[in-house]
């Protein structure tokens, strides 16, 4: 690690053994800025929910606090920064604003009343790890935080949230954003700080792709948590009518969620189960070389607001079928009929099978993988991520305190 | 070190199944208790781990079996025979509100009853294990784990301050001239 940046990173996701996938991107951005800080710490808030009586949880709050000081050891994590998960206790909450209060209280506890020891303190969550950070950094460090939440429009429908995160804009130096959707649902409720909100990319490696640009498009891909948001049952139905077209298709889908044995019903339904490989959720670091295996990745998600899968399968090597879902129009900017194709999101099969169609009617030479990956490293490569958050943290840290 | 890997509810299978592993790879003795849950049928935990099972879904409050028959087994039997006949509506009430004031505060007491029982369970196998083997190292794996051992932690801790605690077993840094 360098000289000169004492950063910390607060945040509410994490990979951990339970769940190795959530927040790996915020890992990468670790993995990328660290070789550029003196030291840096990650603070990962971990959500435990506690089913109780209130009468049992104090007593159960009280022996946390206890144990909390004493039970994080530092724990080694990506290009030699310090990991320290915290358990966030706090009992199922519909209150945004409450869950805010119980991320500080925690994070405060575990730092026994010292603040974060950083000059700069960078938050993922706003409204979770962003407050933590604003409570507890030390006086005079800088504060920034990056907002990923998909589900940030219902944070902002409760009048309690809608003002807290006004209060952590206000106060915050830097505040930032992975996607033009989260841009325009941010401005539009808080006008006042429109002028503050900026991009930033989530870093994605795109060092050493697959050897040559696939032939056929044949082996398609989903990566993706098996939620309704990722309508993976669309994506099975514009599968079978693709396949009706041509039987040597195949579907892998990896990830995992609580709709799976539905999605496997429903794979068998359509006939298409023999073609249909649900592998469910795997390591992070194998994504890449699975990716790399396959012909096309194909993402058919209502809403995202980065799309990192996308730009993830491009690094790989992979064209990308696509719907219009917010983050991905934006992530692939200038180079989208160079990338792959877009779709609208439409809940009629036969728009995924007919852009699947023109995709694979084009893809020898209408494709070009090779400028789509080297335009997208100049934008969300680790390097240019990085260089992103120094620019931003050193330009805050040479303005003078107000 | 001999380390109690804690996690009584035991829902966080994958972890279970990883940091105990990676504590026996790294020479520890490793003592896992958890509930036994029917993902189990089809995973492993690592040979090296020793496995205490708990199984409190084997356990059930007793009911009176004639407060079970005359309060709730027979009038709701005679009530759903009538409700088929020409006496549907007022059947249909009665046995509504036999239920509400007779039949499920029984139940409901009964549930609770096993839930204590359980929980009871739960609590004398855990705190069993750890005074019978004098852990070095006590890995509190889920939150229910804190809430179980919640009245008598303070205790342990003051008695054996030296005694190790985590949320997880993970490659951390060396510290105090641990691992």
């Amino acid at each position: 690690m360098s000289a000169g940046r004492r950063v910390a990173v607060v945040t509410p996701w994490y990979p951990e053994a339970q769940v190795p996938f959530r927040g790996s991107f915020v890992r990468s951005m670790v993995e990328a800025v660290a070789p550029g800080c003196e030291r840096l710490d990650v603070w990962h808030l971990n959500l435990w929910t506690v089913i109780r009586p209130p009468e049992r949880r104090e007593t159960v709050w009280r022996v946390q606090r206890e144990l909390l000081p004493r039970s994080v050891p530092p724990i080694a994590t990506a290009s030699g920064a310090v990991l320290h998960r915290v358990p966030v206790m706090a009992p199922p909450l519909e209150d945004w604003r409450a869950q805010s209060d119980e991320f500080a209280s925690w994070l405060g506890v575990a730092l026994g009343g010292e603040p974060i020891d950083a000059s700069i303190v960078h938050a993922h969550v706003p409204f979770t790890a962003g407050w933590a950070a604003l409570e507890h950094a030390a006086p005079g460090a800088k504060v920034f935080a990056t907002e990923h939440a998909s589900f940030l429009a219902d944070v902002l429908a409760q009048p309690g949230a809608r003002d807290r995160y006004d209060e952590i804009l206000d106060r915050l130096d830097g505040y930032f954003v992975v996607g033009e959707p989260l841009r325009d649902l941010v401005a539009g409720v808080f006008p006042h700080h429109a002028g503050k909100i900026r991009f930033i990319a989530n870093p994605i490696d795109f060092r050493a792709p697959r050897a040559e640009a696939p032939r056929d498009l044949r082996r398609w891909l989903s990566v993706s948590t098996l939620t309704e948001r990722k309508r993976i049952d669309h994506l099975l139905r514009g599968f079978a009518r693709a396949r009706a077209e041509d039987p040597g298709l195949t579907l892998t889908v990896v990830g995992d969620g609580d709709g799976r044995a539905d999605l496997e019903a429903l794979a068998a339904d359509l006939g298409a189960a023999e073609a249909v490989d649900f592998r469910g959720a795997v390591e992070p670091d194998e994504v890449r070389g699975i990716m790399a295996a396959h012909d096309l990745l194909v993402h058919t998600s209502r809403h995202e607001t980065f799309g990192m899968v996308v730009v993830e399968a491009l690094a790989a090597g992979i064209p990308v079928l696509v719907t219009r879902s917010g983050g991905p129009e934006h992530a692939l900017e200038g180079v989208e009929a160079a990338a792959g194709q877009f779709v609208d999101v439409d809940d009629d099969p036969a728009v995924l099978a007919k852009g699947f169609a023109e995709l694979r009617g084009r893809h020898r030479t209408g494709l070009d993988l090779a400028r789509a990956r080297e335009v997208l490293a100049g934008r969300y490569g680790y390097e240019a991520v990085a260089r992103q958050h120094f620019q931003a943290w050193d330009r805050a840290a040479e303005e003078p305190a107000p | 070190m001999k380390i109690l890997y804690a996690t009584p509810i035991a829902k966080r299978y994958r972890a279970i199944e990883t940091e105990t592993r990676l504590a026996a790879e790294d020479g520890h003795e490793v003592h896992l208790v958890a509930d036994r849950r029917p993902h189990w049928d089809d995973h492993e935990v690592d040979p090296r781990v020793t496995v205490f099972w708990l199984r409190p879904n084997e356990l059930r409050a007793r009911e009176n079996p004639i407060v079970t028959w005359l309060l709730c087994r027979l009038p709701r039997a005679v009530l759903r025979r009538l409700r088929i006949g020409p006496l549907t509506r007022p059947a249909d009430r009665v046995l509504r509100a036999w239920d509400r004031r007779v039949a499920h505060p029984i139940e409901r007491r009964r549930r609770r009853r096993t839930g204590s029982m359980r929980t009871a369970y739960r609590l004398a196998t855990l705190t069993g294990l750890i005074e019978a083997h004098d852990y070095d190292w006590i890995v509190l794996g889920e939150p229910g784990a804190v809430d179980l051992l919640a009245d008598d932690l303070p205790a342990l801790l003051a008695r054996r301050p030296g005694l190790r605690t985590t949320y997880s077993y993970e490659t951390f840094l060396e510290a105090d001239g641990v691992r």
